[in-house]
This record gives structure tokens, sequence and C-alpha cells, in this order.
């Protein structure tokens, strides 16, 4: 009798673990306007927390947050945002005063004041791009701030325009909640914590007291897919407008289905460039300019660019600066040729193996190769390095790996493999370096560098600051420290109907005033 | 009901499930040591991870305040301080309690659990019967050949192929995420449960063929039973004994966290939220989440076990102490049935 | 049910029934043209060593044999003047349990292990009968008391009774709705000596209550001395003997019978050697076309080997399968009494 409800009961139960509820999708229909109201995009590279200068990306700083001066990315210029006016008050670019919006809100209704322009600049908000020159503000009133960095840096507005850095924080809201006190800003877009699930959904809804421009579309959610595949399945199938960086191979199938539009990021804000490095600590090129040399010469660009799968990519010149920062050195400036020629490259290793004092041995290079971008790069090394008489052993590893091996305090590689953003200012380059600079993958310390960096970081003349970046380009060159290869480029698809959405090549699209047509 | 209801008021089923509880303890004690070990070896720790920007100096302060300076038991000794308050720790990375990030994930894999057991209940239970009934025959070969498929597909590629099918092609189910209520489930469970399906097929397999053989199927063919109630109700009914203890270790094994497949249809489960601390080395995250996962497969089987003995009678004097009304031994004795 | 008195009052009538069993290849003769009639309330004891092809007879009634391998070639089976072979499956359900009913040999394997005795016992009467659940669950109970069992004991599961109670239960399943054939198959075998007289008893005493018809199958001649109004020994699925009780144990024809009762050890004599049959029983694939007891018969001649068997006849219910009876003066050693 009893037995009889025992198997269903128990399939019962499983089957109420399945339908206890499920959240519905908003709806779409909207009453005037010929957009939906709400927009959603597939993302790959999740932000991870709700502290602006904590995240990898600034893909969700952009909407939550305003910086304080705004570059545009496609005219290259500077706008006001919730700064109106700025201007340097010395000449050594060390202590600039800015003027501020008046009657902007944050999310929560507090007003926004120098208070916390402030505290965002401060240890306690920026990034540490931007906190680490801060030394300290006067506040003169409401609206008015001079601030002062411990050393001169020109560029230091270029750094305010980018919401990672200097995205801008309400004081008195983080210090009532330090955890979730971050997450207000004055931004175009509010967190909606109910429909967020950190790592995974991220839900936003307009803000509909924006001081500026405000977005068409009401609701945006940002949903982490991680296998471009899927990502490309919820674009066929609308569950998404608009996905970040489907597959290489998949690009000749969205361009053909009429339903979807490619767009590639490639003239839009900054590349990512690809480069090998060496470890100038302790490992085998530290001492032998040779050697780095030799693996220059050896490597062909052209290989490196078609293994890797990137279809716009574009071949490095031997520059080490940035794509369209200012102040590039012209080739013609360098004092060594180091383009692609293996027999130069036999001759330059016969050189370091003599001020070796014997064969050099077993190399090890290293990247993150749990992407195969990075891994078909660290196998064309490989050969390369072999075809002129190098031994290469590739450690693998994943991007925590990378941080470990490059470590100050004990690194432990010879030739590393990796990429960098480099934004649109003429010092974007620097950290790459600068001692003790997360970035600096290569761990140079030469003090040479260090200081016609830090001179020319405080010069405003251009004239002047050209000059010293040109002597520090051919250095950088000329010693081999690091080898760039190429400006990757990144791109993403849309559905027929959406506007709005900045594809840029640095792999941080724009989706603040992103609209699909309904 | 009765029996069941008695068999929980019963003091001797009390004390099984207080030394079932207790039983947790070392459980906790030796996941949370093997996780953590293991995580905070793996090469790179989380403060080089998010410290890019800092400076060497706030970079020794941080290390020397999350203990990074020391061993790995000193870290795991204050993890464990923590612990024993009931205290999970927060994550490096989310900056957020690792119970509160757990939590938030636990009903979305408690449901994709829960749907693909049934998917694998409904699939190898009647595949299981229909195989045990054709012993020897075609039929029979063919249904563990078809189990067998379900375990080998890889759980990347079918979630794939399902999704390419049913959700792009015929826009049945969506491709991913969990916003579609009931309907998002349906694929990753398919995708899971096909995997499931092998040990319960074979299970039910096994134990119908042996119940098959039993005497007292033939007993109730002789009362003039109709045979398909035979099957059922004197087949089945034993024979399901056994599968529901593979259900509770396939429960348990779906609940740990299906990686792959909620990686396909980016379903926001715990798995992924195990996977990316890993990739993030939050040791913490990590530990906290196996740990949880381990009590509750442990609460599982507590329960699966205690399930077992509602449904088999003959296991329950293990439990109960049979307790019958008093003087009914004197009586039997008088009406002369000594036996 | 229709037919003349004569007719009604035989309730089992098995005509030339022959089952092989196909295993491997190979064909096991089980049970060869066998015939036998049992009228209402008559209780005939199936007598033979193990492997004669009883419980083969026994569940051929019932249409129970399993059928891969098991196969009934011929023959007829008349249960209440119907043919069972003939019968579809629902008419066989119908049957089964109702009009005959069957007592299996092991007590410690035939009962449901998750079901309550008095469940299993209900679930007869349900099938059969109609009565609500509350009128059968009482008659269950009833039932139980009869054979012996508690009606507190009633909710109990088979594994907390002993064999000697469980054996009950089965009798009391198999009575449940007073069928007019019960088939015992070697019920008191696998219970000890004191046990077997309980039930026994019992059986006895519900046969006279009820006037059922039994057949019961058995290897122990003393049991049949007790219980059985008829008697058939089978050797090698075919009946050597059949006659009244009277007939086959103090007027035994059969060498076969003949070799049972001298295997028996005797209480007077008790220092007496024991007087098995030698050999074994034939290979139950390579039956021979002769006398399947030659091989072993002391009496044997070519011809028993050669000749095909018939029944001969010593009177209206004695008959044996022994072709020496042609001859005249034949006997066999077994003293023969009045």
């Amino acid at each position: 009798m009893k037995k009889r409800f025992l198997v269903p009961l128990l399939m019962l139960f499983v089957a109420s673990l399945v339908f206890a509820g499920g959240a519905k999708e908003s709806s779409d229909a909207s009453g005037d306007s010929g957009y939906r109201d709400h927009f959603v995009a597939a993302i790959n590279t999740m932000p991870v927390t709700l502290h602006p200068g904590d995240n990898d990306a600034p893909i969700v700083n952009d909407l939550v947050y305003d910086e304080l001066i705004r570059y545009n990315k496609v005219t290259k210029e500077f706008e006001p945002s919730l700064a109106v006016k700025w201007e340097w008050i010395d000449d050594t670019a060390t202590a600039f005063r800015m003027e501020l919006r008046q009657g902007v809100k944050f999310h929560n209704g507090n007003p926004f004041t120098a208070e916390d322009v402030e505290y965002t600049l401060s240890n306690k908000g920026a990034n540490s791009n931007v906190k680490s020159a801060f030394d300290h503000a006067v506040i003169i009133d409401d609206y008015t701030i001079e601030v002062y960095l411990k050393n001169g840096d020109a560029d230091y507005f270029s750094k305010l325009s980018n919401t990672l850095y200097a995205g801008v924080l309400n004081k008195a809201s983080v210090l009532a909640d330090p955890d979730n006190g971050t997450a207000i800003g004055t931004g175009p877009w509010k967190y909606d914590m109910k429909g967020t699930l950190m790592g995974d959904t991220y839900k936003f809804v307009r803000n509909e007291e924006y001081w500026g421009k405000k977005p068409i579309t009401k609701q945006l959610t940002l949903r982490y897919i991680s296998s471009a595949s899927s990502r490309l399945i919820a674009l066929q199938n609308d569950e998404v407008q608009a996905i970040m960086e489907p597959n290489a191979a998949d690009v000749d199938k969205i361009k053909n289905d009429p339903r979807l539009e490619y767009h590639s990021g490639t003239g839009v804000g900054p590349a990512k460039l690809y480069y090998v490095g060496f470890n100038m600590i302790n490992g085998k090129g530290a001492k032998n300019i040779y050697l780095r040399q030799a693996i220059a010469r050896a490597l062909n660009l052209a290989d490196i660019i078609a293994t890797s799968g990137d279809l716009n990519a574009v071949e490095a010149d031997g520059s080490f600066w940035g794509a369209n920062t200012a102040f590039r050195a012209p080739t013609s400036a360098f004092k060594v040729d180091l383009s692609y020629n293996l027999e130069e490259a036999r001759a330059l290793v016969k050189k370091a193996e003599a001020l070796n004092g014997g064969p050099i041995g077993k190399l090890t290079i290293t990247g993150n190769t749990t992407k195969a971008i990075n891994m078909s790069m660290c196998l064309v090394v490989q050969q390369a390095c072999k075809a002129i008489g190098l031994d290469v052993d590739i450690e693998e590893t994943d991007s925590a790996g990378i941080k470990a091996k490059t470590d100050w305090n004990n690194p432990n590689f010879d030739i590393i493999q990796y990429n960098v953003p480099l934004e649109d200012w003429a010092s974007a380059v620097n950290r790459m370096f600068l001692p003790f600079s997360g970035n600096n993958r290569a761990l140079l310390n030469d003090d040479y560098v260090t200081n016609l960096i830090t001179k020319a970081a405080a010069i405003t003349n251009d004239a002047e600051r050209a000059r010293m970046y040109q002597d520090l380009q051919v250095y950088i060159h000329d010693n081999a420290i690091y080898v760039p290869a190429y400006y990757g480029s990144r791109d993403g698809a849309q559905r027929k109907g959406v506007e709005g959405v900045v594809w840029s090549n640095d792999g941080y699209p724009e989706f603040a005033y992103a609209t699909v047509r309904k | 009901m009765q029996f069941a209801s008695s068999i929980i008021r019963n003091d001797n089923m009390h004390k099984y499930i207080l030394r079932r509880v207790l039983l947790l303890i070392p459980i906790i004690l030796g996941v949370s040591l093997l996780v953590f070990v293991m995580t905070d070896s793996a090469e790179g720790n989380v403060l080089q991870l998010i410290g890019d920007d800092y400076t060497p100096q706030q970079m020794a302060e941080l290390m020397h305040e999350y203990g990074y300076d020391r061993s790995v038991l000193y870290r795991y000794g204050n993890y464990m301080k923590g612990l024993v308050r009931g205290n999970l720790g927060k994550s490096f990375i989310y900056k957020r309690p690792v119970l509160e990030l757990y939590l938030q994930r636990l009903p979305a894999t408690l449901k994709l659990a829960g749907a693909s057991i049934l998917v694998a209940i409904v699939l190898s239970i009647p595949l299981g019967i229909k195989a045990a009934r054709s012993h020897g025959t075609l039929i029979d070969n063919g249904s563990m050949v078809l189990a067998l498929l379900g375990l080998s597909m890889p759980n990347y590629w079918l979630g794939l192929m399902l999704a390419v099918l049913f959700s792009q092609k015929l826009h049945w189910f969506p491709s991913g995420g969990n916003l579609a209520g009931w309907k998002s489930l349906v694929l990753p469970a398919i995708t899971l449960g096909t995997g499931l399906m092998a040990t319960m097929t074979r299970t039910t397999r096994s134990s119908m063929l042996d119940v098959i053989r039993q005497d007292y199927l033939r007993t109730a063919r002789a009362k003039g039973v109709p045979e398909k109630v035979v099957i059922r109700k004197h087949g089945l009914r034993n024979a399901l004994i056994p599968i529901i203890t593979i259900i509770g270790t396939e429960l348990g094994k779906a609940l740990g966290g299906a990686v792959v497949t909620e990686n396909v249809f980016s379903y926001p489960g715990v798995g992924r939220l195990i996977i990316e601390a890993v990739n993030q080395r939050d040791t913490i995250t990590v530990t906290g989440c196996l740990i949880m996962t381990a009590v509750l497969v442990a609460v599982i089987q507590l329960f699966v076990d205690i399930l077992y003995a509602v449904v088999d009678p003959r296991l329950r004097a293990q439990y109960t102490t049979g307790r019958r009304k008093r003087g009914k031994k004197q009586q039997i004795t008088t009406q002369g049935a000594v036996v | 049910m229709n037919g003349t008195k004569q007719q009604n009052d035989i309730v089992l009538s098995i005509k030339d029934l022959t089952v092989h069993y196909e295993v491997d290849g190979e064909v096991v003769e089980a049970v060869n043209n066998l015939s036998l009639d049992l009228r209402e309330g008559k209780v005939l004891g199936l007598v033979g060593e193990t492997g004669a092809g009883k419980t083969t007879t026994a569940l051929s009634i019932l249409n129970l044999i399993p059928f891969p391998p098991g196969k009934i070639k011929s023959g007829e089976i008349l249960l209440n003047g119907k043919n069972i072979l003939a019968m579809n499956i629902a008419e066989l359900e119908r049957v089964r349990g109702k009009d005959v009913a069957m007592i299996f040999q092991d007590p410690m394997t035939s009962l449901n292990p998750v079901l309550t005795v008095v469940d299993q016992v209900m679930e007869s009467i349900l099938i059969h009968e109609t009565s609500s659940k509350v009128e059968a669950r009482e008659r269950a109970i009833q039932m139980l008391e009869t054979v012996g069992i508690a009606a507190e004991r009633a909710d109990e599961y088979p594994h907390q009774f002993s064999g000697g109670m469980k054996q009950r239960v089965v009798i009391a399943i198999a009575l449940a709705c007073n069928s007019r054939l019960l088939l015992a198959d070697e019920p008191t075998t696998a219970l000890d000596v004191t046990i077997q007289a309980q039930v026994l008893d019992l059986m006895l005493k519900l046969k006279e209550q009820f006037n059922t018809s039994m057949i019961f199958i058995t290897h122990d001649l003393g049991v049949v001395a007790q219980v059985c109004d008829e008697v058939a020994v089978m050797y090698a699925g075919r009946i050597v003997e059949r006659g009244t009780l009277e007939d086959v144990f103090n007027h035994t024809k059969h060498p076969y019978t003949e070799g049972l009762f001298n295997s028996l050890p005797s209480i007077e004599d008790r220092t007496a050697r024991l007087r098995p049959i030698p050999g074994l029983m034939p290979d139950p694939t390579q039956l021979p076309l002769g006398c399947t007891f030659a091989p072993r018969c002391s009496y044997a001649t070519e011809a028993c080997i050669n000749t095909r068997q018939t029944e001969i006849g010593f009177s209206e219910s004695h008959f044996a399968l022994c072709s020496r009876y042609a001859e005249k003066n034949f006997v066999i050693d077994r003293k023969e009494i009045d």
C-alpha cells in the first residue's frame, strides 16, 4: 500500500528540484520607440568584482561609472565628462586644477563633489596606474580641486580617461558599505543586483537621472559565455544581440548570414601588441645581447601572424611603441638592423656562444598556453630557434601561472611570450619598462631607461619629449629586450538592426548606447 | 507511510542518524586539507594574479596579511580557525563571502542535478528492464551498447550538438543560461543525464535479471497475477532496491558540479564557480565550495540509506528494535503453533 | 460446468502429455506420453526420484513451463473439462490460482520479501473474486488463522517467519480462493520432520474441510502412505505404475516400484544392509525406445530393451508399464499383502 507511493514520491522529490521556479525574461514589448527595451550581449571576459579598480576589463566599468575626462576612441579627442576643465598649474606636470561638472548625482542620489574625486584618485579608489602617482589633493570648493602628483606625469589626463583606472566612486557610499558601496557610480547604467549573478550574468537598468546622453535601451544584460561556439548559437537564436570575439573559423558563416553582421575593431582604440620578451634578471638572455638579437632576427613575423588565426593582424615594424601613440620613432632611427634574416641570426648565435664561453644550452619559453593563439606563437618561436641551432622548451601554464613565473623575487623563465594592450597616449608603453610594474614582463630594471622615462613623463613640451622618447625607443629596440611581433585585432558580431555598439581593437567593446530595432 | 514514520521516530534510527552526522566532521577535515593544499600548491597565487599594479612594498604587505610569506599549513591553520566558527571565508576575487557565492549558485545546480537524474531514470530503467527481459538477445546487447554510448560521448560535443539541433535549428530550447525557466534545463540535463545513464542501465538490468530468476515471481504467476503486474509489483519493486543506492551515488556526482556541461551552456551552477576560482587560484572559494559539496553529498547518501531501509523491510531490523505489541509472543505459543 | 455427472467427477485429465526442454542444442525429454485422471476429492501421490519429471508435469497443468527452453510438444490437459493447453493468456490467468493452485517446493524463496504476508494472500482474492479490499483482507486473515498464523502477525514480512511458518503462508496463499485442484510440489521436503507432521496434518484437515483434490508430489513413500488415496510412480518422464494406495503398496507390480520399497531402511531389522537400486537414471537426452528402466532392472530381458512399452492392466484401477507381465506367471520378488 505505502510502497506503491515510494517510487513516484522519489520521482516527485527529484522533479521538484527541477521545477522550483525559474526567472522569466522581462518582456521586450516597448510602447513608443521602434527599439526594444532590452539588449543582451555575450561577453567572453568576466568582470570579477564590484570595484572598478580591481577589474581587468572596462566593459562593465564603462557602463556604471564615468571617467573624469572622456577619450573618444573614434575621433581620438578628449571630451569633458565629470570634469569640465582641466589644466596643469605648473610646468613639470606635477600639479593640475580641475573644474567639475555640477548637478551630477550618483545612482543612489548622493551628489557628486570634489570629495569623491579626491577619494577616487587616492589610495582608495582607482587602479594603481592612477593612484600610485597621486600624492595629495586640495579641495578648493565642491566643484574645484587641485591635485598634486608624486612625480611629473604628462599623460596623467589620459589615464584619467580610462574607467578601468579611474572610474569615479562615491566616498560616502563606499565608507557606508565597503563591499557593495563601490557598485555605485554616476554612469548611464545602474547595477540591477537582483538580476546579477557575479561571474555569470550582469544586469543593468538605465539611469533615468543621467547627466549626459541617456541610452535608448532600458535594460542591458551582459552574459558571460566562455565558449565561442555557444556565443554564436545564442546570437543566431536572438538570445543575445551582440557577441564578442567569434571563432575565426565562424567568421565566414557570420558574413554569409543575412541576419548577422561581422565587425572588426581595427582602427578603433588601442590594439594588443603580441611580443616576445627576455628575462633580464636571471634568464640566459639577461647578460647576452647577441643571444637576444639572434632570436629577434630568427623570427619571421609573417609566420607568426599566419599561425595566429587573427585575420586583421598588423605586423610590427620593430618599433616598440604602440601603433597609435604619439612620438613614435621611425624605423630609420634604429641603429641596429633586427629584421628577419636567418644567416645573420646564426652569426649572432656564434657571437652569443663566444660571449657565453660555450654553447647556450636549453632555453625555456613560457606563455599563457591555455589559449591557442599563444601556444601557436610559442611553437613558431621554438621552431625559429631550432633553425638557428638553439634548443627551446615550451613551459605551458595559464594566466595565473605566468604571474608566478614572472615574479620579481623569483623569476623562472628565459623567454616570455605575451601581449599587452597599448593605449594611445605617448607613455602608455612605459609600464613595460618600469621596474616592479606588473606589465614589465621582461623584468627590466635599467637605470638609464628608468631615468629617461621619469624625466620624459614630467615634460610638457612636446618637442623635447619626442626627442627623449625617440632615444628610449632606439635603446629598447637595439638591445632587443622585447621583440614586438604583431598588433592583434579584436572583433565581434551583432544582429542586423543593432546600432550603437563600439567594437574596439583592444577587445573591450562599448555597449552603453547599444540599441536593437524591434 | 506508517512504517516510514515509525522508523523515523524510532530511537535506534536517531542514533544511527547521529552517528552519520558526526561522520561529517572527519569528511570535512579531510576534504578541506586535501583541497586547500592542492589548490595552494598550484603555480601562482591569487595575490600575484590580482596584484598586477601593487608596488613591491604593498605586495609584501598583502602577502604578509594573507600569510603567503609562510607555509601552506600556516595558511590552512588560519582557514580552519575560521571554519570551526562556521565561517567559510571571503573570496579574494569576488570579495564576497564564499558561503553567499555558493548558496547563490546552489539552486541552479540542484535543479540541473535533479533534472539529469530524471532524464537518466526515464531512459535507463525501461531500457534496463527490457534488456533483462530479453536477456541474451540483440535487444539486450543493443541496450548495453546504447548505454555505453551515453557514457562515452564527451559532454562538450554532445552539448554543442544538442544546442545546434534543438536550439539553433529548431528553436525549441535556449542555447544557454538559466533565464528561461524549465526550458533552460532540458538540453544540459539531457547532456548530463546520458552520462549517468550507463551505470543506471547496467544496474537495473542486472538487478532485474536477478529478480526475474526468483521463485516468488513464479508463485505470483501461479496465482494468476497478470504478467504486467508480476513484472511491476513483484519484479520491479524488488529490482529497484539496489537502484536507489545508485541513484544516490549518481546524484552526488551530478551535484559535484558538471563543469563541462555548465561551461558549454554557460549555466550558472556551482561547477562553473569552482572552475573559475581554480583558474584564479582563489583557494578559499575552491575549498569552501568543495567542502559544501562534500557535505551535501554526504547528506544525500544518508537520506538514500534511510530510504533504503524504508523500502526494503529486511533491513529494518538494523534500524529498529522490531517492537511488537506486548503479549504477542505468548499468544502464539498458546495457539500451539510453536514454529 | 457442462457435462454429465461422470465428467464433473473428474477434476483433471491429462492425456498423452509430452514436454521437452531444448538446451544447448540438445533435447531433454522430460515428460513422455503421460496420462492420468484425478477425481474430485481424491489425493494422488506422484512419486519418483529427482529428475523423473514430476515438477514438469505439475507446471504443465498450470501451463507455466518457461517457454525457452521448455516446450509442450503434445497432449491435452483437461481441467474441469477445459483444455489448459489451448487457453490464451487471459483465460490462463483466470484459471491459475482459482481453479487450480500450486504450492512450491522451497518456502524460503517462494514469497515476495517486500510484501506483507496478508498482502500476498489478499492478492489472489482480489484478482479472482469481486470483493472490496476490506473484505479481502478479512478473508485473508481468516485463511492465515486457519493455517495457524495469528492475526496479529498478518502485517509482518516473510523474513520475520521461520521456514515452517512460511510454508503455512504459502499454503494459505494457494488455498485463498478455495481451488478445486491443489498441486503440492514436495511441500514438506524443506522442513524438518516434526514440522512436516504438522503441515501434513494441516493439509489433510483442509482437504476434508474444502473437499479439495490434490496432486501430492513427493519422493517420500512414507508421506504417500499418510496422505494419498492414489499413487502414480514416475520414472524418466513416464508413469510406470499407477493405482490406489492399496494397489501400489500391497500389490506392487513394477520392478522400479519394488526397488523404491526395497531402498527404504527397515525399522525392524536395523542391522540389515541398505539395498539401493543399482545404476543411475538414464540420460534424458538419449532415452531408449524400449523400457527406460531396463538397464537397472534385475528382471530385464532382451525383449525389454527393444520392445516399446505399453500399459498392462491388473484391475480397474491398477496399471503398470512392464512388458514382462505379458508373459504368464511373471512375478517380482516383493510379496503381496492382502
